[in-house]
């Protein structure tokens, strides 16, 4: 046994290390119901959003493939998909890992969980009132807002119940250090309130005057992924990440310079979506600006997080949940090194109103902020649960499908995208010739969408399995190492 | 279904103080200890920072944007007003520029594509049964006065076209202006192998004023009476 | 950064900095526009809609068939709106200020509708492409819209409104019926009949 001074702190430090795993087991034990509940929701709602994803893509070129019913058409399913991912699936894993970071990261165990699952059980109900509000014609047809305001002050409320548990839990933290990830969850969860709701004031309520309305539309729209959604993908990877390989993070001061250009960038960005539009010229350019600065929160999160990562590749391909959430942090840069050129007058006056629009958007929120959810969730529900996944292989399978699912579509939308959006600022091509020629990269965003689909699949029925299994703790569940013998259970 | 990985997970700092879980293949009798030591085996320590400097390239490379940043928005935001919508325009209203010689078969074709175009197609020949062809129709190259009284008043009615019946609407476009008129026109009888002669737009106003009464668009009944093919 | 104030004070100015600047900034600088006329005693632009038209914009919102079509023409130079004949002008912010729902859209999966009142004045020309967008653009992949046409019997005499098909158009109607659209339809109809990019604003002038 030990027993010099020095090895007096390395026992020291041992015990210190037990007691912080003990009660992040304890805090686990608290966020059990909750966590749960959000993941499950949150899948239902995944589940929802591909089959009107499904309908929708097809509809655009087989479109007699679907009996001609009036809550079928594309404008309205295209709105109840956008709004069950983004809400459905988005929020409710968001609610599920936002809040267990938080909590674990605080140190400090989750108080009143039936709180939180009350509150979860009114955003789902809302939600699905105002899906099928959609689907039967109220949608306001607000990009991003089109469940009919009848279901907003639900939400609302919900939401905060929601926001202020996470707030608690942070003024209760027992930790003093507040790492990146707490930064990141706690402005998400300030940042959304505000832009929701002064959307819906401006916008849907006490509707203002002409294309302000616009302005505020797409300050919102472009909000809701950059100061939601995003902060919380990257505070996932800022926590998986380190976590898993047992390394820290490379640069604190990266970090802080990441977040506070994101926090002051992104804001302005969102008006890339009107350029060219009815709007006064400088509000255009500040955006275009905005996002082509974005560049520096990006490469530098890029930069801390490659650093990190450096030289424990085969580590990161071997974890179900590193392969998912290093995929998506590098889309997350991709994304968005993309997404800033396509701010740019020259690449946007060929880009804008294309197909290639959705291609990015979808770059953005499912190569980067879903494929790190799943990650998270492969690393959430053993703990969970106290058991591991039953199968690698359908963890293989869920990650395969949806990665060459999601390349397919990015690629094959951006491509088609550009070709048409070159077509259409030509003149001498007859407009229906344009549209024509988009239709072999619709079909391909259909084959890539069911693959999609597929992956999605086998999560679900891995998922249900994980329940009904017994299978206790064996060590992790990993994909199998290239030459190595397949351990006998 | 097996290819479960066994082997201990990479870089695992947790310490089990002597006891190494891949010798001793039995677990615990107590189940709740197990549970306990299998929580602490595979949880890592929580992420930590290091603190190394941004490095300067970096810093460098932001400033060069930020520069960038501020030159751009210098040049295009047209002085932060709220009534300019052109990054190239002068500052201040939209100047509208001296208008181009109106050329009849230019402004007739940009006339024909934004409002026939949809239902007598871009190569003149109609719509079988629906909208009647102009490529060769007597009804477009024989009278000029006719085929003007039929764009300022419409027409609604059965009639033939090279051994096919039509019988829809054909809509006004009596609100276009004479000139707009007399250069569709002109660049109908000259397209698709077309080749009758322009239309003048003093005839178009001449006609516009013998017609002037007429509420209600024609029936080709009427018009034939008057213009006969 | 452990303290929460400082973290808290740097989060809400961000976002108070975008919405002042993005949000409250457009509020004031053109969040009350008023319809204007060129010269002094002329009619003022733009035209308030009214009557069917108003309800047919009902019918497009809850349609959706923003998703698809937008209403905004963007300046000569700058895309190919203006070649298109989809306006001979840009919109500029008037051009909205009596859209209830400022229905601007950001997608071109079909063409632009600004001014489709002008490049398409006949209403049955618009019934037909509803019906089935293939028979009047081949090609089409707008989804068709048959919900919005009622089957109905023939009286004396068809109705003024009833579709006229393509002979060897797959025949939805049997001898002594007709297809005639439903109230809906006609108003949407006429909200797009009323869409017409066809005055000036001193802001935005004809293009040559």
């Amino acid at each position: 046994m030990i027993s010099t001074t020095s090895g007096t702190i390395v026992i020291e430090n041992e015990v210190e290390s037990v007691k912080t795993k003990l009660k992040l087991a304890e805090i686990d034990a608290s966020m059990r119901f909750p966590v749960i509940f959000f993941i499950t929701s949150a899948l239902v709602w995944l589940g929802i959003g591909t089959t009107f994803a499904l309908i929708a893509s097809i509809s655009l070129h087989a479109s007699h493939f679907f009996p001609n019913w009036e809550w079928l058409t594309f404008g309205r399913v295209r709105s109840a998909h956008l709004n069950a991912m983004a809400f459905g699936w988005g929020n409710n894993i968001v609610f599920a890992v936002a809040m267990w970071m938080m909590v674990r990261l605080c140190q400090t165990k989750l108080r009143f969980p039936w709180l939180m699952i009350t509150a979860g059980i009114f955003w789902n109900i809302a939600l699905i009132v105002g899906i099928a509000g959609i689907l039967l014609g109220q949608l306001t047809s607000v990009e991003w807002l089109e469940m009919p305001r009848y279901v907003s002050p639900i939400l609302g409320l919900s939401y905060t119940m929601i926001a202020i548990w996470g707030i608690v839990s942070f003024l209760y933290r027992e930790n003093s250090h507040v790492y990146v990830s707490q930064w990141y969850i706690l402005a998400a969860l300030f940042w959304f309130p505000w832009i929701y709701i002064a959307v819906q004031t401006m916008v849907i309520w006490f509707p203002a005057r002409g294309t302000v309305q616009s302005i505020t539309n797409w300050w919102f729209g472009h909000n809701a992924l950059g100061l939601w959604y995003t902060p919380i993908g990257v505070a996932a990877a800022y926590y998986l990440i380190p976590k898993v390989l047992g390394r820290p993070i490379y640069s604190y001061y990266l970090s802080a310079l990441g977040f506070w250009t994101l926090a002051l960038f992104y804001n302005w960005a969102g008006v890339h979506h009107l350029i060219g539009g009815p709007i006064p010229v400088w509000l255009i350019s500040s955006g275009i600006v905005a996002s082509v600065m974005m560049v520096i929160p990006v490469v530098v999160t890029a930069i801390n997080h490659h650093l990190t990562v450096v030289g424990f590749f085969d580590h990161v391909w071997h974890s179900p949940t590193l392969r998912f959430v290093v995929f998506g942090a590098m889309s997350y840069t991709l994304a968005s090194f993309l997404g800033s050129a396509m701010a740019l007058r020259e690449v946007n006056v060929v880009s804008h109103f294309t197909h290639a629009t959705v291609a990015h958007a979808h770059h953005g929120i499912y190569a980067f902020f879903t494929m790190v959810m799943f990650g998270s969730i492969y690393y959430i529900m053993p703990r969970m649960l106290k058991r591991e996944w039953p199968s690698a292989l359908l963890i293989s399978l869920h990650f395969w499908f949806v990665a060459v699912g999601i390349t397919l579509y990015v690629l094959g939308l951006t491509i088609g995208g550009w070709i048409q959006g070159l077509e259409m600022n030509n003149s001498q091509i007859a407009f229906i010739e344009t549209v024509k020629h988009t239709i072999p990269w619709l079909i391909s965003r259909s084959v890539a969408g069911s693959l999609m689909a597929i992956g999605h699949i086998c999560f679900f029925i891995h998922f249900l399995w994980m329940f009904m299994s017994k299978k206790t703790a064996g060590g992790p569940t990993l994909f199998k190492r290239a030459g190595e013998e397949v351990a006998v259970k | 279904m097996s290819d479960i990985n066994k082997e201990d997970k990479p870089n695992n700092k947790s310490s089990h103080l002597g006891f190494d879980r891949n010798e001793d293949r039995g677990r615990m009798s107590d189940p709740k200890l197990q549970e306990i030591h299998d929580q602490l085996y595979r949880e890592k320590e929580e992420p930590q920072e290091k603190d190394s400097p941004i490095p300067l390239l970096l810093i460098f490379l932001f400033g060069l944007l930020i520069f960038w940043a501020g030159f751009y928005l210098a040049k295009y935001s047209g002085g932060f007003k709220g009534d300019v919508f052109n990054p190239e325009a002068p500052g201040g209203i939209a100047v509208a520029k001296p208008p181009a010689p109106f050329d009849p078969l230019v402004q007739g074709k940009k006339s024909y594509v934004r409002t026939c175009q949809a239902c007598h197609q871009a190569d003149g020949k109609g719509l079988p049964g629906v909208y009647p062809p102009l490529a060769g129709s007597p009804w477009l190259l024989s009278s000029e006065e006719r085929a003007i009284k039929i764009l300022i008043k419409g027409m609604s009615g059965k009639i033939e076209v090279e051994g096919e019946t039509f019988n829809g609407n054909m809509p006004p476009v009596g609100d276009w202006k004479d000139r707009d008129i007399a250069a569709v026109l002109t660049y109908e009888r000259q397209a698709w192998g077309n080749n009758a002669g322009p239309i003048s737009e003093d005839l178009v106003k001449k006609v516009r004023e013998d017609i002037k009464d007429r509420a209600k668009p024609w029936t080709p009944q009427e018009i034939l009476a008057q213009d006969p093919l | 950064m452990k303290k929460f104030p400082l973290l808290f004070i740097g989060i809400f100015l961000t976002v108070a900095f975008s919405f002042t600047g993005i949000v409250l900034t457009s509020q004031i600088q053109y969040g009350r526009l008023k319809p204007v006329a060129i010269e002094e005693g002329d009619q003022r632009y733009p035209r308030e809609p009214v009557g069917l038209a108003q309800q047919g914009n009902t019918v497009y919102i809850s349609l959706g068939c923003l998703y698809c079509h937008s209403q905004q023409v963007r300046r000569k130079g700058f895309g190919a709106d203006f070649e298109r004949g989809w306006g001979d002008r840009q919109t500029v912010p008037r051009d909205y200020i009596y859209q209830k729902r400022v229905l601007l859209g950001t997608m071109r999966t079909g063409p632009d509708l600004m001014n489709i009142g002008q490049r398409q004045p006949d209403p049955h020309w618009h019934y037909l492409h509803l019906y089935d967008p293939r028979i009047t653009t081949a090609g089409s992949i707008m989804p068709p819209f048959r919900f919005l046409f009622k089957k109905q019997k023939i009286q004396e005499e068809p109705s003024p409104n009833a579709l006229k098909f393509t002979p060897g158009y797959h025949a939805p109607v049997e001898e002594g019926y007709e297809i005639v659209p439903t109230d809906r339809c006609v108003a949407l109809v006429q909200y797009l009949l009323s869409l017409k990019l066809d005055y000036e604003l001193p802001e935005s002038r004809f293009t040559e």
